[in-house]
């Protein structure tokens, strides 16, 4: 059979990043079209079982606060939800749950059924066709029948199916996970369409058997109680809560590895890709680390009623016999039974430099990629992206403004920026220090920062938004009410305080200003309040109010510089402009101008050598140059 | 952020040479109307004055026809000027009555007194000079002697690069020490006390060059040489034997301290401050110790000391515990009165020796030899580390932030709020260590700390 159909996004692929694409565009009532090789694994977890951390937790919150699915997922299928960095400032804590992998995967397909303009296809996309720099068409296949789709934006979220390459050991077979074909036309495809592609790098650990290991041996790590859960809005974490555990590689154990390092593809240079610093396989571990004589492993479930146990720490492309030897070494494991080895495996992404800050081809209009075919790696990084492009790819076929998100404004701003203007050489992942302005791009105010975004553009539910106006009108009360509060000094006020080590009031100060003292909770203070307070006090609240008051003098330096770049993003650089005629800007300096091309003096701020001296040479040189100025000289 | 081009059409002039009267006074004029204003005022003797870039000869003359003086005019013509503006100097004769006659003749015509640094900051807006010159320049007329010269013009080079370096480094350091503590916490819980190290080694350099830069600024720079010895060994026949053949052209300062006679030398290019401790010396009463007598806390401060004996005495034991102490700086001992009778050869294990009279003068062409060699070793060990002005302002800046990080660290505030600050002080120095990329300070957390569960 042949048929011909239109949708107004195509996203090609189910995992993180093709959920939420699609899911964005659907909710945002464009007519979307799910083209997924295997529905059994849409929102399949491949490789840990969780969801958040430091600086992924964030981004997890930002794509709740937009109106996506991922934190309402996290919450119902959660086993167990961890604060991370709490004995540090409220800014840089972050969420991390274990998630049951089964019914993470089960709850996303039955969301992802169940979303209206949504359409799910089983099977194969070929042949994209491109006229006038313009997506037009795709083909659809499958075992019984073949679809010609007419499309203005395509999203690809190909993950490391592009001609992917497993290792394990010498071994080697195509694919993209395990017992999975690899997408090999793909590639091809984009690179026909003028696509860089690169070649990069991941791996991930043997799976061993819950009723093999012995815990007894191991340290307990629970999670907290009570739970912070990851979205905004009413979800609920139905599911048992359970601990993980901790335990230590051992001197053993470094030694099977060592003497079985030529054995491993990463040695041997049977591995082309590059991988991530900052998730070694165990045996880089060793060999760049030799001082360190353990390291820590958590051993995680992979769901409530999986047998199988994720190693932690312990990511490898040795051969199957050595993986066996080195994780008996662990203790705890001697009589371990492994259900699945450890592999490596190579794939191909795009250079993502060749994208705009939408995630859309800069050369190819409707062409938009997303989450790991761009070098990153991570749920999160491929998730948030596949919202950013799926809302975008919505707007675009709505004629609408598409939506940008900056830096200064969230995580998602920054990778955005970071993957298009710097590109990658290793697997992106997401740190807080990556965010410059981490100090205002938190986890509790993520939706103080988007979700007005996420309203507007018809991807948040009013329902969701009547909410998120009530909690912002809450706190904007409150903070007007703690401001002007003031409280007196009496002995009770002093003892409170001095319970905290706090010393006591000498003149009468206002709420907000008690706040500020590092030591000072809300909740110490608040019985003190002599007036009724204009609303009934929740957590969510008090976190906020409690971290904007504590980092309140470097929120402030933060939003100076914000205000500094925005300035500096006002004096657009023309494409044209030739760097060697400005006076003023070294040899290095202009080299770099002139291969970059930044849009604005802030882009130009950015890069790396380009000095604040520079930028005022180069101000000049431009004001130079629209006055006419002394041209006769040969220097503008 | 930077003026436009509205006032700069105005022409402006000033006396570019010193006080009044001298032998010459130069007027510089610099504009768009500098060659129109100067038609009306200047007639070269051999030929009509054209726009060109000239030197001319002529009377210079009032509006109204009345003789100022007769001068010589150099005329520049856009851009090739100090300003890149038309220009004119005048040349006259340096009279008080000449000078404020042509002053108020170009004011008259249109023209305004500059006001301090004006004709520079017209350079710098037409692009003739960039701001680095300028400091420079400004740091030329604070200069003291070739060794200033050269610490100023070898600026970019070494010195100061590789103490900025190792800021940098240390600076990095820190900071991918406080982004680890935040972004593998759970790996790296405890890490933050190795801030210390890198912090106080970025502390260390970045008050090295401020201190750098205030010796130059302050004139501390200039190396004592010290003339020690016991009374009556000849010290004083020795000082002014030095300065004789040394003294340096002295322009007072203000805040110069002296505790004893001090007088500048000029030896081999360098200027050092000769110090005569007599002078302290009869300041103290007789119950000082002679240890204190001879000098210690000159010795001390010296870059190069002459210690005198009396030939005819010998060595006592307090020379010799003073040749002891110091004998690690560049010295030299003069074995003096050898035209005396009671006169003994020094003996040959005290080190470098002069023998001399400083009275009859003979072996004094010997002592010059001695002298102005040890003054090259001096000048090889003292460092031409200087920043400029600006830079010196930001490296205090940065000093401040790191004051404020270490009295952070002991109070065990959060990492976030410590590598807030830290970033602070990277940005504060973008102009001296570059803009630093994230992805370096993760490079550096990616090598320093095994990062990954």
């Amino acid at each position: 059979m042949f048929h011909v159909k239109h949708f107004d996004v195509v996203v090609i692929g189910g995992g993180h990043a093709g959920c939420e694409a699609a899911l964005a565009s659907a909710r945002m009532g464009t007519s979307t079209l799910l083209i997924t090789m295997d529905t059994s694994k849409i929102g399949e977890m491949s490789c840990n079982p969780s969801i958040g951390g430091v600086g992924k937790g964030q981004l997890v919150k930002e794509i709740d606060a937009l109106g996506g699915e991922m934190g309402i997922n996290a919450d119902y299928t959660g086993i167990q939800f961890k604060r991370l960095n709490t004995r540090k400032g409220g800014a840089v804590q972050s969420s991390r749950c274990q998630s049951d992998k089964k019914q993470y995967a089960l709850r996303m397909q039955s969301i992802v059924r169940g979303t209206e303009n949504l359409t799910v296809y089983e099977g194969e996309a070929k042949d994209l066709s491109v006229t006038e720099g313009k997506v037009q068409s795709l083909r659809f296949v499958s075992k019984d029948s073949e679809i010609q789709i007419h499309t203005n934006n395509l999203i690809i979220t190909a993950g490391t199916f592009m001609k992917g390459l497993m290792h394990c050991g010498f071994e080697q077979s195509s694919g993209g996970r395990f017992g999975e074909k690899p997408s090999v036309g793909l590639s091809d495809n984009l690179k026909e369409l003028g696509f860089k592609l690169m070649r990069l790098k991941t791996g991930t650990p043997a799976r061993l058997h819950r009723a093999s290991i012995d815990f007894s041996k191991m340290e307990i790590a629970p999670g907290d109680d009570p739970i912070y859960k990851f979205s905004f809005w009413n979800s609920e974490t139905p599911l048992p809560q359970v601990n993980c555990y901790l335990t230590y590689t051992s001197e053993n154990m470094h030694q099977v590895i060592r003497e079985n390092i030529h054995r491993s593809p990463l040695y041997s240079g049977h591995i082309q890709g590059v991988g991530p610093r900052y998730c070694p396989s165990i045996e880089d571990k060793i060999v760049k680390f030799p001082e360190k004589t353990r390291h820590h492993l958590f051993f995680e479930p992979e769901a409530l009623d999986s047998e199988w146990i994720y190693p932690n720490g312990i990511s490898t492309s040795l051969p199957a016999e050595v993986q066996e030897l080195f994780i008996r070494a662990i203790p705890g494991c001697e009589k371990v039974e492994i259900v699945r080895f450890g592999y490596a495996v190579e794939y191909d992404c795009v250079d993502p430099t060749q994208l705009t800050p939408i995630f859309q081809s800069r050369e190819i209009k409707g062409l938009f990629l997303a989450g790991q075919v761009n070098g990153t790696s991570g749920y999160e990084e491929a998730a948030a992206q596949g919202i950013l492009a799926g809302i975008n790819a919505s707007l675009q076929a709505q004629n609408k403004e598409p939506l940008i998100l900056s830096r200064a404004e969230s995580y998602i701003g920054v990778m955005a920026d970071d993957l298009t203007s710097k590109g990658v050489t290793e697997p992106y992942r997401m740190f807080t220090s990556r965010a410059e302005y981490r100090l205002s791009l938190r986890e509790d105010n993520a939706d103080l920062r988007l979700s007005e975004y996420g309203h507007a553009i018809g991807l948040l539910s009013e329902e969701k938004y009547a909410h998120y106006l009530e909690r912002k009108q809450k706190l904007e009360d409150t903070k007007t009410f703690f401001a002007s509060h003031y409280l007196k000094p009496t002995p009770e006020i002093d003892s409170a305080l001095a319970k905290v080590g706090s010393s006591p009031l000498a003149i009468a100060q206002s709420v907000s200003t008690i706040l500020k003292r590092p030591e000072v909770g809300l909740r110490e203070i608040i019985p003190f309040a002599t007036k009724p307070l204009p609303h009934s006090l929740d957590d969510k609240t008090i976190e906020t109010l409690e971290i904007e008051a504590k980092y309140e003098g470097y929120i402030s330096i933060q939003r100076e510089e914000i205000a500094r770049l925005n300035r500096l993003k006002e004096h657009l650089l023309p494409t044209d402009i030739d760097y060697k005629k400005i006076h003023g800007l070294s040899l290095e300096v202009k080299e770099k101008l002139t291969k970059l091309r930044p849009k604005t003096l802030a882009d130009a701020a950015q890069i790396s050598g380009v000095t604040p001296a520079s930028l005022t040479a180069l101000l000049s040189g431009l004001s130079k140059l629209k006055s006419g100025g002394i041209s006769a000289q040969g220097t503008v | 952020m930077l003026k436009t081009n509205l006032e700069i059409n105005e022409s402006i002039f000033a006396l570019t040479t010193g006080g009044l009267p001298s032998a010459v006074a130069i007027v510089k004029l610099s504009g768009s109307t500098a060659f129109e204003i100067t038609k009306k005022i200047f007639f070269p003797y051999f030929s009509d004055l054209s726009k060109t870039r000239g030197m001319w000869t002529g009377k210079l003359l009032t509006p109204e026809g009345a003789l100022i003086d007769q001068i010589m005019a150099l005329t520049f013509v856009s851009p090739h000027s100090h300003t890149g503006e038309d220009s004119v100097e005048f040349h006259c004769h340096g009279s008080v009555a000449v000078v404020e006659k042509l002053e108020r003749t170009l004011i008259s015509l249109g023209a305004r007194q500059a006001t301090r640094g004006e004709f520079s900051y017209r350079a710098y807006l037409n692009a003739k000079t960039s701001l680095e010159d300028l400091e420079t320049l400004g740091d030329v007329f604070k200069a003291k002697d070739q060794i200033d010269l050269n610490a100023i013009y070898s600026r970019k080079s070494e010195p100061l690069q590789e103490v900025v370096g190792r800021l940098k480094e240390n600076l990095m350091v820190l900071q991918a020490i406080l982004d680890t503590s935040v972004d593998f916490s759970e790996e790296y819980s405890n890490v933050v006390h190795q801030s210390f190290q890198p912090l106080s080694k970025a502390i260390h350099e970045c008050s090295l060059t401020i201190q750098a830069y205030k010796r130059f600024e302050h004139g501390l720079s200039v190396p004592k040489v010290v003339i020690a010895g016991r009374p009556n060994a000849g010290k004083s026949s020795l000082f002014n034997t030095l300065l004789g053949k040394y003294r340096a052209i002295v322009h007072e300062e203000a805040g110069t301290t002296r505790d004893a006679i001090e007088e500048e030398i000029y030896l081999e290019g360098k200027r050092f401050k000769l110090v005569d401790i007599a002078g302290f010396r009869q300041a103290l009463s007789a119950a000082e110790k002679e240890g204190i007598e001879l000098g210690e806390k000159f010795l001390k401060e010296s870059s190069l000391w002459i210690l005198v004996v009396d030939g005819t005495v010998g060595i006592s034991k307090e020379e010799e515990l003073i040749l002891e102490r110091f004998s690690q700086k560049p010295h030299l001992i003069l074995w003096n009165k050898m035209d005396l009778a009671e006169f003994q050869r020094p003996p040959n294990f005290i080190g470098p020796t002069v023998v001399l009279s400083a009275r009859t003068g003979e072996g004094v062409e010997e002592l010059w030899r001695s002298l102005e060699s040890l003054s090259l070793k001096v000048v090889g060990q003292e460092t031409t580390l200087l920043p400029t002005v600006s830079q010196v302002k930001k490296l205090e800046k940065v000093f401040e932030l790191l004051i404020s990080i270490s009295e952070g660290l002991k109070r065990s505030d959060p990492a976030e709020m410590i590598a807030e600050k830290n970033r602070a002080a990277m940005r504060e120095i973008t102009d001296l260590i570059g803009y630093v990329d994230q992805e370096e300070i993760l490079g550096k957390v990616f090598s320093e700390f095994c990062i990954g569960k």
